[in-house]
């Protein structure tokens, strides 16, 4: 008897579990808000049955109930099931024999929110989520829809820092998810658009107009599902597709938008000389011997003012976008088209132009099987009129440094050709602009195609599977062009000498070629199980994911070419190079990831990942990645007066920063044929590891919705380029060796005015979203020994890496501006020295004189010395973004404050070199030598005068919209919009260039594996460059202050 | 059958996610060491790639710009590789700091990773030979490829002895794993001879089957091999002094001895615009780069005609008088076929008058065959028949045998090609010296890099900057020697030092 009892109980267990087992009636229907919108995810319980499900991603669910009538000879009333869900209210509706029964939920008197789907297990009210999310939903977006996705995300969620390079039409942004948490591998996070995973690390091509919202995932204690590419945050981005509209419904919607970009200021140039005048007559004055005394005090003869006629113009800006939702009974869709394009600030520009299409279509093939599918093609030209790699070689600084006294329309001399290119007579043998501008020309061609498709199938009414292939396929064409009989002193971008007509048996001229392909591919299996039970609410999932990156990059180069405006590689004659680069990056992962709650109060997740790259070292194969996270919603248990809501959550997580290709394989350098050692391979080489614990609150009360997180993150295992001795033959090795911590606070409060006035009237709209986001971070702990690093280009590498120093300190060399700092050593006799008006220490007998130099700190043997003179984190960012409405008409302006922060001003620096720059002529005694060589433009050298305070606070956004009525303009129109949109309209700073929010550029176009010296990226130890950490200001495009006017109508 | 169909389609799809590459992905684009060390000819290619980075580290940009200003070789203001601050006046120190700028960095990190990775290479091969890797089972091929391992073990030491104050000598028997000790560089000079020593020897025993293809495809017969082996040799035996006292103290005998055996040709691989490159002749020879570029230095205009002025008037910073007349004249037919005179002057004033001018170097388009523009074609030359001649009558002048020093002067570029009166073979000692000089100034001008660098530590006292005579010694304060970069060091555990400056006149003693 005894071995039957064990069978006895758990047959009455199974029993007691499922009761009704006997008179099954199963009921399926969908749940929908008020407005028709599906709501996936909510939960349905049987009345005291304990037993449940939540609805899938259509809204629909399927759930057993007991037949009504008689159990176990007990007369049982008809069973009810209970609908809940976050944001709205609980229903509960009694089954009186149907089989099918569609639910409205009523909604809560606070907003709708969305379910999160990112990194969670099967989407996820953000009640319930247990670490911190940002969202950008559709409304932040379209307000002002910038032409490039990235730059309006800024100041819209907390812990998202948006660094572009600068103003160029058409330009990608760098994203800095809370802290930089890689020394040489960058910080831009994972992006995800519709589930496919992108390549290229642009989202220029997107038309932001298509998107619905924006996901961001911040750490690690959220990221871990995404591995080891993760550890700088996720970026995950939904496009529209008609999901929301009521069945049988078309809308077509139209936006246009027209107006104009101007440069927001004028760069201070020299309009003095310090030179004799022997001619003052144009178109080319000639200039004698300098004055005696070296001061530049001298109005300048012929004075041009070239911004305003041969740089600046007011661009045209315009945009176009059609778009087609509907919805059917079994299908909905989108499918919109859009042509943007961006004059931009520089006269004689293509600027930029974008044509994109995306179709998103999902399906319902059965009860049981979907489809989605979605697929976006872009395609773009850029006219870099100034390169991205900038320099001083540029449009814009050829511009500023050629001395304004010259008529650039004047012809050559050589052969009465347009633009003298040598009009400079001054001897700092700067090339006509213009001459370049006619004569150089470089583009970039982008296609990018994005397609994914996921199949769910709903095997069980507790389980589905699914599975998704995506692609992103992005082709980037670079060209630069110099026409045949090319004349200048100096050689643009990788050109040699053959391409200037000056040299010997050179017609000049010369093309260059590159074609970048990235194929980004994914393919992934889910299984998502969904119960729920006696309160507590489950999801798992585990998942298999394989990712494979293809990357090709062919590039040809010739020079000496054999007739003009040909731009065919097979026009070159001389200096013909061909390079090339093959890289396949796959990797293979499982996961594993269980979302939980008990009566939506305590609230779990929790998750597993093991993964496997080609990118880690033979003997470091698979990493591991990790999350724990809780959350307690108190005022579900304890009622808190005025407080709606009070949630604490907690959570720990890991994940990685993958090795590049570069780092893991490379070991001879094969350049033209020729083989060289150059880094030493690595099989023991593993990503970066990240561990963020979090800790944060979210709390409603009164008028405010208040969200609070803070971060500690520790990133070792970092990858850096080891020195070794050149004994070894090899330049280094890359090693994990080293860690960065950071501690990061960010909160977002939301404010609605109208509530908290207590306004009555309805057609008022007032609220405010002010973001808030602090960041430490330093430099833990480094293996290898401290060194300097930059952006790449020429003596640009002032940022150090050293234990306990933060991550971005820039190191120079320092003129003293007090007293107080003068050594005490002989020799230097305070009494003997003086502040000067411009404020630096000189010595009180060259004050006034030619000899008037800075007094730079040196050590006891005169070595100058090299110290912290700056840090480009900021003490703190913040965004304001305030909208106020009454009927139709409404004012939305979104104010960006970053305080503190320093920027290393290199334009200033080179402008210094020939005394171009304004502050030359702005102190009447103050003589030339105590800015160029011997003073602060110091041979170019690092120093502290260039350093300068980046904070800001500027209009980012702004627009006045009158929205008319349904049937204002007939009953074809649904809705008509007018809109006056303003883009950077003001600033306030104490920067002195044309704005601070730039910073260095990213190598891009370049040959992947040789690097060229002062080339973007020539640092071989940040073999990019890094955007978010190298804030330097080297002739960068600038911002564009952009005022247009729109037109939205819904048909 | 509906719900078969869409679990079949759904199964199809899950099976095909399993079509995945594997995660044992290869590069291919750069190959590994074990892909480059398994036949004899991929013995050859990594050979080559040693002789580029040699040739880069020492033809390059740097360290022969920098140096090339400071020794008053060239007259170059831009801030571009280290050139401006090595060429201040009065001189200051080499910076030997990793918080320096890359460029200025590359003065010393150049040659020196450039030098010691050709070492490494040439170990590779050898320590590949010797596991057995060949390419005709020990013949003449084999004897080729070894003898050109030494002497690129040999051209690379010889540099880093000239050059730096100390280096690492590693050969098959280093321990990598183990720290390194510096070698000093008389040592490293002595190693490097031996080495070129052991190459003429393997290529004596060649014989005529010898064959040298690893300057940028140059072809190099036996005689040619050795008698470049032998030059170099005496270059490094005549070179490495500091200063005088060391120059009276180097052997002679053994200079003469090599120089007597070396090349009588011109030595100069092709340029090919892209990897083989010679900087120095691209930047400091007239190739119509319009007004950008170096000029020659004004000691050797006043080398070529004595009543110019060795150092160039401060006219608009100092006050002082104008030159007289800015063209040159002299007896010499080379300042009128070597050199191209400009009537003015290119260079920021602020920047030193004493880098002006009028005069650029452009025999490259004078001399047919000479040198191309350093740059996309053309011949680099690298070591003229002319140095070794040279070399040969300084090692006999030295030796006390004027006369015979005197007749091959005579024979030489001295009267060819300068027009000069020959020397009387009575010629007192410090004549013939200064006409040795004079020749190697004038003669070898952009050819052997760093030559005038090393020629004036070590032939004349060092000169106050305001009292520089034309063929006198560096400028006080000028580096004589460079030190062990400061990235090198920090691997070592050793403190940075640097070398010139006040505190260092002689610019050979290290200042920390």
């Amino acid at each position: 008897m005894r071995i039957y009892l064990p069978f006895a109980l758990s047959l009455l267990l199974g029993l007691s579990a499922f009761p009704l087992l006997a008179q099954q009636l199963t009921v399926t229907g969908k749940v929908t808000s008020s407005e028709g919108a599906p709501l996936p995810g909510v939960h349905i319980q049987v009345k005291g049955a304990g037993t449940g499900t939540v609805t899938n991603e259509r809204g629909k669910y399927a759930i057993s109930v007991p037949g009504t009538g008689t159990f176990f000879f007990r007369s049982e009333p008809p069973p009810t099931l209970v609908f809940s869900y976050t944001g709205f209210k609980t229903m509960e509706v009694a089954v009186d024999g149907q089989t099918e029964l569609d639910v409205e939920l009523p909604e809560e008197a606070a907003q709708l929110e969305e379910i999160i789907v990112t990194g969670t297990a099967a989407g996820r009210s953000p009640k319930i989520m247990s670490y911190a999310v940002g969202k950008i939903d559709e409304k932040e977006l379209q307000e002002v829809p910038g032409a490039t996705l990235g730059i309006g995300m800024q100041g819209k969620t907390p812990g998202l820092r948006v660094n572009r390079i600068s103003g160029q039409p058409g330009q990608g942004v760098y994203f800095q998810v809370r802290s930089a948490n890689a020394i040489a591998n960058g910080q831009q996070p994972m992006l995800i658009v519709d589930g496919v995973f992108l390549g290229s690390q642009t989202l220029a091509d997107l038309n932001p107009e298509d998107i619905e919202k924006i996901e961001i995932l911040k750490g690690s204690a959220g990221t871990s599902l995404y591995g080891s590419q993760a550890a700088n945050g996720v970026v995950q981005i939904f496009t529209k597709r008609g999901r929301n509209l009521e069945a049988g419904e078309t809308k077509v919607s139209y936006r246009g938008e027209v107006g104009y970009s101007e440069p927001a200021n004028r760069y201070p140039v020299n309009e003095f000389t310090n030179r004799e005048i022997l001619d003052p007559s144009g178109p080319q004055p000639i200039l004698g011997d300098p004055n005696p005394d070296m001061v530049f005090d001298t109005p300048l003869p012929n004075l041009q003012d070239y911004q305003e006629n041969i740089l600046f113009q007011n661009g045209l800006y315009q945009s176009h976008s059609l778009s087609v939702q509907g919805k059917t009974e079994r299908t909905n869709f989108l499918g919109s088209v859009q042509r943007l394009r961006d004059e931009g600030l520089f006269q004689s520009s293509e600027g930029y132009t974008r044509h994109s299409f995306r179709l998103n279509l999902d399906h319902q093939i059965s009860n049981k099987l979907e489809l989605q599918a979605s697929s976006m093609y872009a395609n773009s030209r850029q006219d870099l009129l100034a390169l991205s790699s900038n320099g001083p070689n540029s449009f814009l600084a050829t511009t500023l440094f050629l001395t304004p006294m010259f008529d650039l329309e004047a012809p050559n001399e050589e052969d009465g050709s347009s633009y003298d290119w040598d009009i400079d007579n001054t001897g700092f043998g700067i090339t006509n602009p213009l001459y370049d501008r006619y004569n150089s020309r470089q583009s970039v061609d982008r296609n990018r195609l994005l397609g994914s498709l996921t199949t769910n199938y709903y095997a069980k009414d507790w389980l589905t599977l699914s599975y998704t292939a995506a692609l992103d396929r992005s082709v980037n064409e670079f060209e630069h062009f110099l026409e045949k009989g090319y004349l200048s002193t100096s050689l643009p971008g990788q050109f040699g000498t053959l391409a200037t007509a000056g040299v010997q048996n050179s017609n000049g001229g010369g093309i260059q070629r590159t074609t970048r392909i990235t194929n980004s591919f994914i393919s992934r299996a889910n299984a998502t199980i969904r119960r729920s039970f006696q309160g507590f609410n489950t999801a798992i999932r585990a998942s298999y994911l394989y990712e494979e990156l293809r990357a090709q990059f062919n590039g040809s180069i010739g020079e000496n070419l054999a007739v003009r405006r040909i731009r065919s590689l097979d026009n070159a004659q001389s200096n013909i190079f061909i390079s090339s680069e093959n890289q396949l990056i796959t990797a293979h992962s499982g996961f594993l990831i269980a979302d939980a709650d008990y009566k939506q109060k305590y609230i779990f997740s929790g998750l597993f990942r093991r993964e496997g790259s080609s990118l880690f070292g033979p003997e470091q194969r698979w990493a591991n990645y990790y999350r724990l996270s809780g959350a307690y919603r108190l005022t579900e248990d304890i009622n808190i007066r005025g407080v709606r809501e009070l949630k604490l959550r907690a959570s720990i997580g890991t994940s990685g920063i993958r090795p590049t290709f570069e780092q893991r394989f490379e070991a001879f350098e094969l350049i033209d044929g020729n083989i060289t050692k150059k880094t030493l391979g690595n099989s023991r080489l593993r990503p970066a590891y990240s561990t963020e614990t979090e800790v944060g609150l979210n709390a409603s009360f009164g008028a405010f919705d208040l969200e609070f997180n803070f971060a500690n993150i520790l990133t070792e295992d970092q990858v850096l380029l080891a020195p070794l001795t050149a004994a070894a033959g090899f330049a280094g090795q890359w090693r994990n060796a080293g860690a960065v911590a950071a501690k990061v606070y960010e909160a977002g409060l939301k404010i609605n005015f109208a509530r908290l006035f207590k306004i009555k009237n309805g057609d008022i709209n007032w609220n405010l979203m002010t973001t808030f986001d602090r960041v430490e971070q330093r430099v833990e702990s480094l293996d290898i020994p401290a060194y300097v690093t930059g952006p790449g280009l020429q003596q640009s590498s002032l940022f150090l890496v050293e234990e306990g120093r933060a991550l971005g300190t820039m190191v120079g060399e320092v003129f003293a501006t007090s007293l107080d700092q003068l050594p005490e050593r002989e020799g230097v006799n305070p009494s003997d020295f003086t502040l000067n008006q411009a404020g630096y220490v000189v010595r009180k007998d060259e004050l006034g004189t030619p000899a008037e130099r800075p007094f730079k700190l040196t050590d006891d043997n005169g070595n100058p010395l090299v110290q912290p003179i700056g840090d480009i984190n900021p003490d703190f960012r913040m965004g304001f973004a305030h909208t106020i409405g009454f009927k139709g008409i409404q004012l939305y302006t979104l104010f960006d404050w970053k305080k503190g922060g320093q920027i290393y001003n290199l334009s200033k620096q080179w402008l210094y070199r020939d005394h171009r720059h304004a502050d030359v002529s702005r102190y009447e005694e103050v003589p030339a030598g105590f800015f160029g060589n011997e003073g602060l433009y110091n041979g170019l050298v690092a120093n502290n005068h260039f350093v300068e305070d980046a904070g800001f606070f500027m209009l980012r956004e702004a627009a006045l919209s009158y929205t008319f009525g349904n049937g204002a303009f007939g009953k074809w129109i649904d809705q008509f919009r007018l809109s006056l949109i303003g883009r950077n309209l003001f600033t306030l700073t104490d920067y002195s260039g044309f704005h601070p929010d730039v910073t260095s550029p990213l190598r891009e176009e370049n040959r992947l594996t040789n690097r060229f010296n002062g080339g973007i990226g020539s640092d071989p130890r940040t073999p990019n460059g890094d955007p978010n950490l190298f804030i330097v200001d080297a002739f960068n495009y600038p911002v564009a202050r952009t005022l247009t006017f729109s037109i939205q109508a819904t048909f | 059958m509906k719900s078969f169909l869409t679990q079949s389609v759904f199964f199809t799809l899950l099976l095909l996610s399993g079509a995945c590459e594997s995660l044992e992905t290869v590069n291919d684009n750069n190959p590994s060491r074990d892909e480059v060390l398994t036949s004899g000819a991929d013995l050859m290619d990594v050979l080559r790639g040693g002789y580029l980075v040699w040739w880069q580290g020492v033809h390059g940009a740097h360290p022969v710009m920098a140096l090339s200003v400071s020794s008053d070789t060239y007259g170059l203001s831009w801030d571009d590789f280290g050139a401006f601050r090595m060429g201040q006046e009065p001189r200051t120190f080499y910076n030997n700091r990793i918080t320096e700028d890359q460029d200025y960095q590359q003065v010393v990190q150049a040659p020196w990773l450039g030098c010691h990775s050709a070492v490494s290479s040439a170990n590779d091969v050898l320590s590949a030979m010797d596991k057995g890797v060949s390419i005709d089972n020990g013949g003449p091929q084999d004897e080729s490829l070894r003898a050109s391992a030494h002497f690129l073990r040999g051209i690379s030491w010889g540099y880093l002895g000239l050059i730096f104050d100390k280096a690492l000598l590693v050969d098959l028997q280093t321990d990598l794993d183990q720290p390194l000790p510096f070698t000093p560089y008389a040592q490293i000079i002595d190693a490097a001879i031996s080495e070129m020593e052991e190459a003429i020897s393997l290529a004596e025993a060649a014989g005529p089957e010898f064959i040298h293809l690893y300057f940028n495809g140059l072809g190099l017969r036996e005689a040619e091999f050795t008698g470049l082996s032998h030059a170099y040799a005496a270059r490094f035996l005549a070179q490495w002094p500091r200063t005088e006292e060391e120059n009276a103290a180097a052997d002679w005998n053994r200079v003469l001895e090599h120089a007597a055996q070396g090349l009588d040709y011109d030595f100069a691989p092709m340029a090919d615009g892209g990897s083989w490159q010679s900087y120095q002749q691209y930047a400091f020879a007239e190739t119509g780069q319009g007004p950008f570029w170096a000029r020659v230095d004004q000691r050797l205009v006043a080398a070529m005609d004595p009543s110019q002025p060795a150092r160039y008037p401060e006219v608009i910073a100092g006050g002082e008088a104008p030159l007289d007349n800015p063209r040159a004249s002299s007896d010499d037919q080379r300042l009128n076929t070597d050199f191209l005179f400009f009537p003015d002057n290119n260079f920021p004033v602020d920047r030193g008058e004493w880098h002006f001018s009028h005069y650029k170097h452009n025999r490259n388009k004078t001399d047919p065959g000479f040198a191309g523009n350093g740059s996309t074609d053309g011949p680099m030359p690298a070591f003229l028949a002319a140095d070794n001649e040279l070399l040969q009558a300084e090692a006999l002048l030295r030796l006390g045998r004027t006369g015979e020093a005197v007749n091959i002067l005579n024979a030489g570029t001295r009267v060819n090609r300068g027009k000069l009166p020959a020397l009387p073979l009575n010629s007192s000692p410090e004549a013939v010296q200064q006409a040795i000089l004079y020749e190697r100034a004038i003669e070898l001008l952009s050819t052997a890099p760093m030559s005038l660098w090393f020629d004036r530590r070590r032939s004349a006292p060092r000169e106050n900057y305001l009292e520089v005579t034309p063929l006198g010694g560096l400028q006080t304060g000028t580096p004589a020697q460079l030190p062990v970069p400061a990235g090198e060091l920090d691997i070592q555990m050793e403190e940075p030092y640097n070398f010139g400056g006040p505190n260092d006149p002689l610019g050979i003693d290290p200042v920390f």
